[in-house]
């Protein structure tokens, strides 16, 4: 890992999961530098071990994992002052997922839909994480969806 | 003068107020208030002397102006003037005087105290004079004393005294003498020098000396007498006096008191003397006049007392020719010379029929109608020719009293002229008419059938007859005595009857029955007294009047009406079957009743030729019977066989005459008939039909309690007989009727219960808290249901259904309860069972519900995570597939990337199955939200979106009317867009796809049905349409998965409705479902 700023962060459970979603964000943003992590607490102890300055620009969580879950690492990424201003894109299965709701209520900033659909995938996962990566503030682009309602 | 009076007592006492109020706050009690007080009092005084005066002159002028009799008024108004002008001197006079007194009285107090003074300043200075003396005069011979006392009686002897006699007085005490100092004004001659202190007259030296000091008036050494004031100088021994002659004091008001009483009685004099010379001849004129009107007032008295006495006389005598002309019942006319009424007199004016003033001064002939006033003028005339009194009847038509007969008399008077009385005789006439008419109506009262007149003499020997007997002829009976004309028996009672007649003079009246020609009948005889002229019983005259149809009528009634109303009624209906037939004497009596049907009648009474036979039935058709029981009364009093041939037992019988009636019930329906049938002819059918009304009645009250009987027995029997327990009980709770099952479990007899109070039966305690509460409800007049354990003495501890009845009197009070008990403890225990065998049942569908809950929950977890974890491979699947086309396609021989593209075909065919099974498992989970729902806006607006996506097709689509209904918005949704993309999708492979959509409207819920002119289904698989992943077409023909119409069943079913489907292959298909109108929320 170099001393460059890591710019997404990407924490799943399932390796091909991630490797796909690192897939659609070089795709769409050549250069930038991901990391990721398999689950919730693994990707802590990154944060963790980062100096404040270093913290990566946009997180991207699944919810469902083993020991820490998205919503424990968002509880806990949002409670501190070190990450709190971090951009957290909530990866799920489905939009009627109620898990969605939830993980905005904990402080997410969008959800993008994992669809099953490759090409669908490297599009929406793509924009979503460029619009982070350059937009500090604003609205979620209308990709996948805002709400859950 | 009396207002004078008045008016000075006001001003006097007005003025005594003020003075008294002004001067009591002003200076007390003083001289001067008492001044004010005398003259007020003087005043009042005064005014009231003024007052009475003019009272009693007044009243004594009245009196001498009404009195004639007062003998000098003038020497008496002048007694009284003179009186009242004494008193009112007096009265002036003496306030006057008054008055000066109290002045004088007032001056020598004044003077008192003036000399009192006078006396302190000498004594003052003498003592003054004589403490410089003390002092300085050590070396004057004698002393101080001797050169004071020189100084003192040098300036006396010098002093010239006060007033006229007033003069101050000095003196010294040596021993026993008293020494004037000096001379005083004292005239020479008199001056005393020493005296004796006991010398009388120098009384206020003799005071001084004694060291007193004062005043008082009193005499001084000369006898004079004086005012004085006394003081001593102890240091000299001196007394000084000051003195006044009280004279000095009195003189000006002994002056002005004679100058009042004076010029008082100068003033009275003169005002008397004035008064008397102008008031005295005014006077004596007027007495003179008055004295003048009295004489002719007298004379007048007298002349009108005589008058008055002749007037009287007069009026005497007209009263008393008044009053025989008044009281003279006839009308009666004094009449001049030519018959002109003159006066005329009417007892009542009203008999005139003309106003009175019409008739004065008229002739009598002119007033009257023409024949009568010829009648009138003819009398006068023959009057006139000396023929004395005339008399004459004529008659007058009146307009009130029709027509009056009168009778007049005409005489003539010595003047010429006449005195006529005409009396009205038409009520005479009357009762002479009236006499002759009831006379003739007495013949013809004797002609009537069936009364007989008889006189008979003292021996009862029939002298005369009228009418005795239809068998009779009067030649049979006259001269013969009762015992001859009856049997020895009735001419005995006969006889004695009209025997007690002759004896006692009295009338007898008597319902009697004797045979004549051997025939009893019954007669209603009067006998009554014949008397000579001189009133003697001579013989007796009898009316007897025959009375046997009244008689046998009556004992009809009397037997209808005594008769045995506790009797059994068959009894009685053959007893008075068996009387009709012997009171009317007929052969046969009968009372049918009718039978159910209406066409048979069966006797309760049947009466033949003597005796009562047992009764029979009989058909009404053909028979007389049948026309009374259609109608009211029938009577066929003869020939009766002819008129009913048909009818065989009239025949046998040997009926020639018949009359019925129908008997009714109280509501007016007929209920059987009575009648009487002869061998031979009626012989009196009015008798006969008054008998059978008269029977009638009672007839029908007997049968229609006789059929209530039958009634209440046969209600009896089903209450003996009802397994219910049935009890009546009085407001009291008192037991009155119980049945057998009542009893029974109470091993007692119905007997022994009745009369028993219910608290009795069932113990207070049991009644009181069990009983009682609904019974007093049941009191109110309601209904009372409850259900009570009751454990009775022989059947034990039953659960009993009571059921309470208010009994009501005609009033709508409550009479009493009709209890009516069931045992329900075997159904009370079934149904304890089935609401056990129901918890149970209850229980078990929870446990099992909460099973299923868990079990439907656990599964829909399961395929939430089974579906996300199966999308992770499936985007692997796809994603890399995806990436090694998309990075290695160059690499990649063409047959292997078609081998990839059916890799990523699969993959979202599963993919999309993974969704629906999603959706579908979401199904159970979401609460449903309930609203009003526009099913026919949805099912177009869902149409409307999914027909976008086929826009190249030719679609025919067609949507009734569909109702607004209750249900969750989204749900719905997804219901029409299943179905309607299956419809388009079955369709998918005609030319012209058709869909309906339809709705039908049921009492509590809608049906909708969705057509399609599709592939449709053959209806043996409809069963597997709404299963899951249950699919009856090839994936090819009609891809899909199989979760559509198992998900439409699924919301149909959470909105409380079902789904249906009715289809053929190839002939298309229709889905129904049906929501009920009321949707209720999860």
């Amino acid at each position: 890992m170099s001393n460059a700023r890591v710019d997404f962060l990407v924490v799943d459970d399932s390796p091909q999961d991630v490797e796909l979603v690192v897939a659609a964000l070089e795709a769409r943003l050549p250069g930038v530098i991901t990391v990721s992590a398999a689950n919730g607490a693994e990707a802590l102890e990154t944060l963790e071990a980062l100096p404040p300055d270093k913290v990566p620009r946009v997180i991207l969580v699944d919810i469902k994992m083993p020991k820490v879950d998205g919503f424990g690492m968002l509880r806990r990424v949002k409670s501190s002052s070190k990450t709190s201003s971090i951009p957290v894109v909530i990866l799920t299965s489905s939009a009627m997922d109620r898990g969605v709701r939830l993980a905005y209520a904990l402080g997410a900033n969008s959800y993008v839909v994992k669809s099953t659909n490759f090409e669908e995938f490297t599009e929406t996962v793509g924009r979503m994480g460029e619009y982070w990566l350059n937009v500090d503030l604003g609205p979620p682009p209308k990709v996948g969806g805002t709400a859950v309602d | 003068m009396a207002g004078l009076g008045v008016g000075v007592f006001s001003l006097s006492s007005v003025a005594f107020t003020g003075y008294l109020v002004g001067a009591q706050s002003a200076y007390g009690w003083g001289q001067l208030t008492r001044m004010a007080v005398h003259t007020s009092l003087g005043f009042i005084v005064l005014s009231s002397g003024i007052l009475t005066l003019s009272v009693c002159r007044s009243r004594t002028w009245i009196s001498a102006t009404l009195t004639s009799d007062v003998h000098d008024p003038v020497r008496e108004r002048r007694r009284i003037l003179g009186a009242s002008i004494s008193i009112m001197s007096v009265v002036s006079i003496s306030v006057g005087l008054t008055m000066i007194w109290e002045l004088y009285s007032t001056a020598v107090d004044e003077q008192r105290n003036h000399l009192v003074e006078m006396v302190k300043s000498r004594t003052e200075m003498i003592e003054a004079v004589a403490r410089f003396d003390a002092e300085n005069s050590d070396d004057v011979p004698g002393g101080a004393r001797a050169a004071t006392l020189s100084q003192v009686r040098d300036a006396h002897q010098r002093s010239p005294g006060f007033g006229r006699t007033g003069e101050f007085s000095l003196a010294t005490r040596v021993g026993d003498e008293i020494d004037f100092l000096g001379p005083s004004r004292s005239p020479p001659g008199t001056l005393v020098e020493t005296l004796g202190v006991g010398f009388v007259r120098a009384e206020p030296m003799r005071r001084a000396l004694a060291g007193e000091t004062g005043s008082l008036i009193g005499t001084d050494y000369l006898g004079n007498k004086i005012i004085a004031a006394y003081a001593f100088v102890p240091s000299l021994s001196l007394g000084v006096i000051a003195r006044m002659d009280l004279a000095e004091v009195r003189a000006p008001f002994v002056r002005s008191a004679l100058l009042t009483a004076v010029l008082a009685i100068l003033i009275i004099g003169l005002g008397t003397g004035v008064s008397f010379v102008s008031i005295g001849p005014l006077v004596k004129r007027v007495e003179a006049q008055a004295e003048g009107l009295r004489t002719a007032n007298v004379e007048l008295t007298r002349e009108a007392a005589a008058r008055e006495e002749s007037v009287k006389a007069l009026a005497e005598s007209e009263a008393l020719l008044q009053g025989v002309y008044e009281t003279y019942p006839d009308l009666q006319f004094v009449l001049e010379p030519d018959g002109t009424i003159e006066r005329f007199s009417a007892p009542d004016e009203t008999v005139l029929y003309v106003p009175p003033q019409e008739f004065m001064g008229q002739r009598m002939q002119d007033i009257l109608p023409p024949d009568v006033g010829s009648l009138w003028s003819d009398a006068l005339g023959r009057a006139t020719e000396g023929l004395g009194t005339q008399s004459f009847e004529y008659s007058l038509s009146t307009t009130q009293d029709g027509d009056r007969s009168y009778e007049a008399r005409v005489s003539m008077m010595p003047n010429g002229g006449f005195v006529a009385v005409s009396r009205d005789i038409t009520d005479h006439k009357q009762a002479e008419e009236a006499l002759r008419v009831s006379e003739d109506r007495f013949r013809i009262a004797l002609k009537a059938p069936g009364l007989g007149v008889t006189h008979q003499d003292r021996d009862l020997r029939y002298t005369w007859v009228h009418n005795p007997h239809p068998d009779l002829e009067p030649g049979e009976v006259i001269g013969k005595t009762d015992l001859e004309l009856t049997t020895e028996e009735d001419g005995a009672v006969l006889m004695a009857l009209k025997r007690g007649v002759l004896e006692s003079g009295i009338g007898r009246h008597e319902e009697i029955r004797y045979s004549i020609n051997g025939v009893r009948h019954y007669y209603d005889i009067t006998v009554e007294p014949l008397r000579d002229p001189a009133g003697h019983v001579v013989g007796v005259t009898t009316v007897a009047v025959d009375i046997d149809d009244r008689k046998v009528l009556e004992e009809l009634l009397v037997f209808v009406a005594q008769r045995n109303w506790g009797e059994d009624g068959d009894v009685f209906l053959r007893s008075l079957a068996s009387f009709l037939g012997t009171t009317l004497d007929v052969s046969h009596a009968f009372i049918d009743r009718l039978l159910p049907g209406g066409t048979k009648v069966h006797t309760v009474g049947l009466y033949s030729l003597g005796e009562l036979v047992p009764d029979i039935a009989y058909d009404l058709e053909h028979t007389p019977c049948e026309n009374v029981m259609a109608g009211e009364f029938c009577s066929f009093p003869s020939d009766v066989q002819q008129r009913f041939p048909q009818d065989q037992w009239l025949a046998e019988m040997g009926v020639e005459s018949y009359a019925g009636m129908p008997l009714w019930d109280s509501s007016g329906n007929p209920i059987g008939l009575v009648g009487v049938m002869g061998t031979k002819p009626l012989g009196n059918p009015e008798l006969v039909e008054k008998a059978l009304r008269i029977v009638a009645v009672r007839a029908a009250h007997e049968l229609e309690q006789q059929r209530s009987m039958e009634a209440l027995r046969r209600s009896e029997t089903i209450v003996a007989n009802s397994s219910d327990m049935l009890a009546l009980l009085d407001r009291n709770y008192t037991y009155l009727a119980v049945n057998p099952a009542y009893v029974r479990p109470f091993g007692l007899k119905a007997g022994e219960m009745i009369g028993n109070t219910v608290a009795e039966v069932f113990g207070e305690e049991f009644f009181t808290t069990v009983m009682q509460p609904h019974l007093d409800r049941c009191l109110e007049d309601v209904n009372v249901e409850y259900k009570t354990w009751i454990d009775y003495p022989v059947s034990g501890k039953s659960y009993m259904h009571v059921n309470l009845s208010p009994q009501l009197r005609e009033d709508g009070e409550v009479a009493g309860f009709i209890v009516n008990v069931r045992d329900i403890t075997e159904l009370e225990e079934a149904q304890q069972s089935l609401s056990e065998m129901n918890l149970g049942l209850e229980r078990l569908v929870k446990e099992r519900t909460s099973q299923l809950v868990e079990a439907n929950s656990e599964l829909e977890a399961f395929t939430s995570s089974v579906s996300h974890d199966l999308k992770v491979p499936l985007r692997a699947i796809d994603g890399f597939a995806g990436m090694l086309v998309e990075r290695h396609a160059s690499a990649l021989p063409e047959e292997a990337q078609r081998l990839l593209g059916v890799v990523r075909t699969s993959t979202k065919q599963m993919a999309n199955l993974i969704d629906d099974l999603l959706d579908f498992s979401r199904l159970g989970r979401a609460d449903k939200v309930i609203t009003e729902v526009n099913m026919q806006e949805l099912a177009q607006a869902v149409f409307s979106e999914i027909a976008t996506l086929e826009e190249d097709r030719e679609i025919e689509f067609s949507l009734d009317k569909l109702p607004t209904i209750q249900g969750d918005l989204g749900l719905l949704r997804q219901v029409w867009s299943n179905l309607l993309e299956n419809a388009l999708k079955f369709t998918g492979q005609t030319t012209v796809a058709r869909i309906e959509v339809s709705c039908q409207h049921g009492s509590d819920h809608w049906v909708f049905c969705v057509r399609d002119n599709g592939a449709g289904f053959d209806m043996a698989y409809a069963d597997k349409l709404f299963g899951v992943f249950q699919r009856l077409h090839d994936e090819n023909d009609f891809p899909g998965t199989g979760v559509g119409l198992a998900t439409v069943q699924r919301i149909i079913q959470r909105h409380g409705g079902e789904v249906w489907a009715e289809g053929e292959v190839d002939r298309g298909a229709k889905i129904f479902f049906r929501i009920p109108h009321t949707v209720e929320p999860t």
